[in-house]
């Protein structure tokens, strides 16, 4: 008995001081994450923010004074343009200093470090597309005597400041999780390389792709029908004078035979090239249209009390914490700005200050070409041929390393003067991409925040701010409202198009050089007297005389027009109101195909097509008011019925091979503006379903799709009449926390909007307003509200973890206070104070 | 069968279990978790000869923990931090509160074990 219980406790104690000290694979160490004085309870202790703190920031020039308000907002009065710099760069680690390196290691291409192997495909897909090297590039040439330059370094000496400082009880609960008790030092170039990877989220669209694919399924002619060089419904950025939408369809080129030849190579060869996102987009799977935003703005004549109004919502992946970060930055007489600032970013992106607001939308724009390059040696290229002389390529190796620092793989990348080279399946491919070239956005920034009017401001981005390109809208104090499409556009030779693959071997293919701003897309306190954008083609090609590309949408500007155009004494409320409203003009234009082919169908009956189950599925569709509300019980219907509608006629795009799941997978999804152009065409060939004898009809296949939408909805969801229909029951939005923890992330939470509603929501649920702002700017002030889906911590214990997602998730918005100094701050509205001294 | 306690009788201080959560909860702040063991170890050294003193360091252990818990939860939103930290290493519904004390319990009572048996061993020797 004594000896058991002696082997008993020895096995315990080998076993329990073994998990305290040894990690098990990627599992931390138990002793110091469960060490209530110092592990992850200490946490508890460290997340609310303290009444009053003070803390030594080395190169201050003077004392700034910290106050965080009941939101948990810091707002940072400084004496000193580059010590307010200092201070955010402070405030944002406190707050987020985990996000900060994660972001720092996914844009370096070193997730390997933290993930293993595992991560290797996503670190080579940030190195090929040289985005490290390219950050480099750019920090070599800044010159380090700018104020830019100075704000990166100040920025970056805050956080540094805070790392050196942070008890041992502060490392946020991510690092000990991952098994790390200390946190590297912030460098200049990190803030670059957030930047870059902006670029990547944002600008890396490759229409040459697009096309590729189609093509090898119906014939190049055919998917030049389906990936149209325009947007078959105008609703542009820049007014075009119309009152409405323009529907320019026309009858889309029938399937033709597959283009194996320059379509296979030209996937093949790019295949690797590609994002992880591009890859779900070709097999049809991609989360639709993802990273969007909506703006607008209303001229003081439209407003219910005569000021401008602005509004804006960008959407981009959902997170927790939250891809931005609150901040004001007062500096008496030198800067006085309130917004979001991307947590590793040296300013306020969007915001406001005295006398302007801003917001942006994503342009959208093709701002990527590839060309084929000859090399001299395919084995170990030196040179690349160009108009017949030899140039030298630059090389560089691209170690990746795992967990332990042990080498995984090496690559070695070469450049040629448009940027990188690689080889695909015996092809040697160049990018040419403005994301990658020089610039220097944080002057951009900067500048903007002290802008007096919307001129200046975009006066400060047309000259600093290149990519990825944004349509830039801003509001002032006079009551002007402007908007521009604003970044870096290629000119490109011959017809312009970015839709080939050009040949690298001839420097006539090379750019010609960038689009002026002043012949970007832009608008100016308009004779309609409003603005919008929301990721439509920018500008009527009717009226431009050149090629932007890209990839456009124009349901959600289609709907807030409508909403601006029928209201002419806008209010503030009604500003926050449209940012959740729940309409939609993709509903609109589809639905009442639906509902017409029911009737066409069922006065005359088809063979195989069950008339009761179609009369249902219409009647229970057509009670729909085609309204994303979270209490209707019939948009699912519509959905499915969509799906389904996308399925039966783009079924000549599908793979060769075995269907998995019961259909084929696509090798991609045209747009659904080329489904609405289609659906105009009601003897298309598109409409013949390839795996039937007969020739089917446009009707035929949209009543099949709304049946089949009637069944799958039954099965899925139970009786139509029952809740399990309820909107709110079956779409949700998913806030991730990055290293995708359920327990530190906000998951199946019910929201008011759909697909291409104005707060869209499709897919995973993983993306949406991101960022909510609607400001309100008079001759005297500018007043603003706003919210997003998390809160200002990173520490999932704090209370400003996501103190903010009811009022998100309502479509609430909170006032924004800006005080001028600190004794405009009461006492009521500050919940701590922080000061940040030189020295003792 | 236990046998009741007659009235005269008094019930013995928890000697060991006080000195160990003492200098757990205390030494905690300036050390880490591996104050549990060595508080563990030195009342089972110095207390071998009692029967109990295994049993008394795991309550010490847990104690001295409840107390830095308790500290933690004073200044902020500990189950909050429980079910996020928790269920990030697969312990959901705040399991990671009986886990923390399991594991401080465990370390204390087969520490002490093992320096009383040593203890008792080595000076039963000597006499």
């Amino acid at each position: 008995m004594k000896h058991r219980r002696l082997i008993g406790a020895g096995v315990l104690f080998v076993a329990l001081i073994g998990l305290a000290v040894v990690p098990i694979g990627t599992a931390p160490t138990l002793g110091p994450l469960l060490d209530p004085a110092h592990g992850v309870w200490a946490l508890a202790r460290t997340g609310e923010l303290p009444n009053e703190a003070s803390a030594l920031l080395p190169s201050l020039g003077s004392t700034v004074e910290v106050r965080y308000d009941r939101r948990g907002v810091p707002h940072i009065f400084a004496t000193r343009e580059d010590d307010a710099y200092r201070a955010l760069g402070y405030v944002v680690a406190r707050d987020r200093l985990f996000q900060l390196w994660l972001q720092t290691m996914a844009a370096s291409g070193r997730l390997t470090e933290i993930a293993g192997a595992a991560a290797l495909p996503l670190d080579r897909e940030m190195r090929r597309l040289a985005i490290p090297w390219s950050a480099e590039r750019k920090l070599a040439m800044l010159d380090s005597t700018t104020q830019a330059a100075k704000l990166v370094r100040a920025y970056g000496d805050g956080i540094n400041a805070y790392i050196d400082q942070m008890s041992r009880d502060e490392l946020p609960l991510e690092f000990r999780l991952l098994g790390k008790n200390s946190v590297p030092r912030w460098e200049s170039l990190n803030s670059i390389l957030l930047f870059n990877r902006l670029g990547w989220t944002l600008a890396y669209i490759v229409p040459e792709l697009e096309r590729a694919l189609a093509a090898s399924r119906v014939g190049a002619a055919a998917a030049a029908s389906l990936f149209p060089e325009n947007s078959p419904i105008q609703e542009p950025i820049q007014p075009n004078g119309r009152k409405a939408p323009r529907f320019d369809f026309t009858h889309l080129t029938p399937p033709g035979a597959a283009d194996t030849d320059v379509s296979q190579t030209l996937i093949a060869a790019l295949g690797d090239f590609l994002p992880a996102s591009a890859t779900a987009l070709r097999e049809g799977e991609g989360d639709e249209r993802a990273f969007a935003s909506n703006n607008w703005a209303v001229s003081p004549r439209r407003s219910a009390k005569g000021n401008a109004l602005l509004a804006g919502d960008p959407h981009l992946e959902l997170t927790l914490p939250s891809i931005w970060y609150e901040a004001q930055l007062a500096v008496p007489g030198a800067l006085d700005v309130y917004g979001v600032t991307v947590p590793g970013l040296p300013g306020i992106v969007i915001g406001f200050n005295r006398d302007i607001a801003w917001t942006f939308t994503n342009t959208g724009a093709d701002v990527l070409d590839f060309y084929t390059e000859k090399v001299d040696n395919d084995a170990h290229p030196t040179k690349f041929l160009v108009d017949g002389t030899w140039r030298p390529l630059s090389e560089r190796i691209e170690r990746y390393q795992g967990t332990k620092g042990e080498t995984l793989a090496v690559d070695t990348l070469y450049f040629t003067h448009r940027g990188p080279l690689r080889r695909e399946n015996g092809q040697w491919l160049s990018m040419r991409w403005t994301v990658l070239e020089p610039s220097n956005e944080t002057e951009g920034f900067r500048l903007a925040a002290k802008a007096r009017d919307a001129d200046e401001f975009q006066r400060a981005m047309g000259l600093y701010f290149r990519s990825p390109a944004q349509n830039m809208l801003v509001a002032d104090r006079h009551g002007t409202i402007a908007i521009r499409s604003t970044g870096r556009f290629p000119v490109r030779p011959g017809s312009g198009s970015g839709f080939t693959v050009r040949d690298g071997t001839a420097s006539a293919n090379d750019w010609r050089g960038f689009l002026p701003p002043e012949f970007a897309p832009q608008g100016r306190n308009p004779e309609q007297g409003y603005l919008a954008s929301a990721n439509q083609q920018p500008i009527d090609p009717k009226v431009a005389p050149y090629w932007l590309g890209g990839e456009y949408e124009p349901w959600r500007a289609m709907r807030i027009n409508q909403l601006l155009r029928a209201d002419s004494a806008v209010t503030v409320d009604q500003m926050r109101g449209f940012q959740t409203d729940p309409g939609s003009a993709f509903a609109d234009l589809f639905v009442p195909y639906f509902l017409n082919a029911a009737r066409v169908v069922a006065t005359h009956p088809v063979p195989g097509i069950d008339a009761a189950k179609l009369a249902e599925a219409a009647r229970l569709l057509g009670e729909w008011d085609r309204r994303y509300t979270r209490e209707n019980t019939r948009a699912i219907l519509f959905e499915i019925a969509y799906r389904e509608l996308e399925n039966r006629t783009w079924d000549e795009l599908e793979m060769p091979g075995v269907a998995t799941g019961g259909r084929r997978r696509r090798v991609i999804t045209p747009a659904s503006p080329v489904l609405a152009e289609l659906l105009a065409d009601s003897t298309s060939e598109w409409w013949d379903a390839k795996a039937t004898p007969g020739r089917e009809s446009r009707d035929e296949i949209l009543a099949a799709s709304l049946i089949a939408a009637l069944d799958t909805a039954r099965t899925r969801y139970g009786d139509p009449r029952g809740k399990g229909w309820t909107w709110s029951r079956v779409r949700h939005a998913n806030i991730w926390h990055a290293l995708h923890l359920p327990s530190l992330s906000a998951l199946d939470l019910p929201v008011q909007g759909g697909r291409s509603t104005l707060n869209p929501s499709s897919g995973s649920g993983g993306f949406g307003a991101s960022w909510r702002m609607v400001v309100e700017a008079s001759s005297n002030e500018l007043r603003a509200w706003g919210t997003y889906p998390g809160g200002q911590s990173g520490n999932p214990a704090s209370s400003r973890y996501k103190n903010h997602l009811d009022d998100w998730l309502t479509g609430a918005l909170e006032p924004l206070i800006m005080p001028k100094w600190i004794p405009e701050l009461s006492a009521k509205e500050t919940v701590s104070r922080l000061t940040l001294r030189a020295r003792e | 069968m236990t046998r009741r306690r007659s009235r005269g009788e008094r019930r013995e201080l928890p000697l060991g279990a006080v000195v160990c959560g003492g200098i757990v909860a205390a030494g905690a702040w300036f050390s880490g978790w591996w104050i549990v063991p060595l508080a563990a170890l030195i009342v089972g050294v110095v207390w071998w000869d009692r029967p109990a003193i295994a049993t008394e360091a795991m309550w010490g252990g847990v104690g001295g923990w409840i107390v830095l818990l308790l500290i933690d939860s004073l200044h902020g939103r500990s189950w909050a931090l429980a079910r996020a930290a928790g269920g990030a290493v697969f312990l959901p519904w705040g399991l990671l509160f009986p886990v923390t004390l399991l594991f401080a319990a465990g370390l204390a009572w087969s520490t002490a074990t093992l320096a009383q048996a040593a203890c008792a061993r080595l000076l039963s020797d000597r006499v």
